[in-house]
């Protein structure tokens, strides 16, 4: 049987090409997806600065207040979720609501009670949003989240999780969490 | 003797006959039938009701949008009577912005579903604010804004109601 060598270079470099088309693909990062909400006002807010406060966690007698700063003092990480409410993939950077509880001696049975700065109130035991790895996200594609964005601070869940299926546990615009 | 040989063929009597077998197969499978279609219809009841009460249901986001209109439009009557800055405002107002940008489980942001002069009456409420300065109004800007802005107040909360009525019964509004 005789090789046909010019098929055969012709074939190897297809698949060469293929296999690169798919690992490339792999590599891009996602781009960061616009930001602009085409229902804001022309004018945005400033984002806080870092030492406003921008949470208070209160478990009865104990009152914690957070800024930016403090926050990230507990220890950030970044995750990479995706979003369900505008469903695009977005990366946060965040803080672990278990730290935050732990910051207020907030035991896991404790209820919880999340408030928006609009009053949306959303409320579960604390095992339940540690469970679910529920996290105050800080910032959004390493930047300020804004506040037509569910911003500045928001709580997310990583893809998977429980309470990421429940969309009311998402609490946007974060301002108060109380144990009640 | 002769009662127990009466006893034996009433007991030979109660013997299930090739139809009684039948039929109790017939009756299982049909008690089978009705658990599977009660167990279905029950399974498709509640994911209706939960998609028809999830967070971005179109009905669902209507009614979360209609309550961050209207604390928007209270928040622009406090501001506009010197009870608060402007910030608290446009807080609001972002807080409205980000409602109307939640996408659909139908695929449609919010927004792409509002009245056109809803979103008029909320972009001219806009350029009011923009145009005024931060913090509490003085008592020269309330005096000049607030024959401008009570209109478009009025006017976004009655767009807000239609825009609900519409959703909720549209035989009736139409």
């Amino acid at each position: 049987m005789k090789l046909d060598t010019k098929r055969i270079c012709v074939a190897s470099l297809a698949t060469l090409l293929l296999l690169t088309g798919i690992n490339g693909a792999e590599g891009v990062s996602p781009k960061p997806t616009p930001t602009k909400n085409p229902y804001g006002a022309s004018v945005p807010i400033d984002p806080p600065g870092p030492n406003d406060v921008i949470l208070t966690v209160t478990n009865h007698s104990k009152v914690v207040k957070f800024s930016l700063t403090s926050l990230r003092k507990l220890g950030t990480t970044r995750i990479s979720i995706f979003e369900p409410f505008v469903k695009v993939r977005q990366t946060f950077t965040v803080v672990s609501l278990a730290k935050i509880f732990k910051s207020a001696n907030i035991p896991s049975t404790a209820k919880v009670l999340t408030d928006a700065l609009n009053d949306y109130i959303y409320t579960n035991t604390a095992k339940n949003f540690t469970d679910s790895q529920a996290q105050l996200a800080i910032a959004r594609f390493g930047g300020p989240i804004p506040y037509d964005q569910g911003g500045p601070i928001r709580i997310i869940f990583p893809d998977k999780s429980t309470l990421s299926k429940n969309l009311p546990s998402w609490n946007w615009s974060l301002n108060v969490i109380t144990v009640k | 003797m002769e009662r127990r040989h009466a006893l034996d063929r009433n007991v030979m009597r109660f013997r299930v006959s090739g139809g009684q077998k039948v039929l109790a197969f017939i009756a299982l499978l049909s008690f089978l039938a009705l658990s599977f279609s009660i167990i279905v219809t029950n399974k498709s009841s509640i994911a209706e009701s939960k998609s028809l009460t999830s967070a971005t249901a179109p009905a669902s986001s209507i009614i979360f949008t209609q309550r961050e209109t209207l604390v928007y439009t209270v928040r622009l009557a406090q501001w506009l009577d010197q009870q608060i800055p402007r910030r608290e405002v446009q807080i609001a107002r972002a807080l409205l912005a980000q409602r109307l940008a939640v996408v659909n489980t139908d695929g449609k942001s919010v927004g792409q579903s509002a009245p056109s002069g809803y979103l008029q009456s909320l972009f001219k409420t806009d350029s009011i604010v923009d145009g005024s300065s931060p913090g509490i109004l003085t008592a020269k800007e309330h005096a000049q804004l607030a024959q401008l802005l009570n209109p478009e107040i009025e006017g976004l909360i009655s767009q807000a109601d239609s825009w609900f009525l519409n959703i909720n019964s549209p035989s009736i509004v139409s």
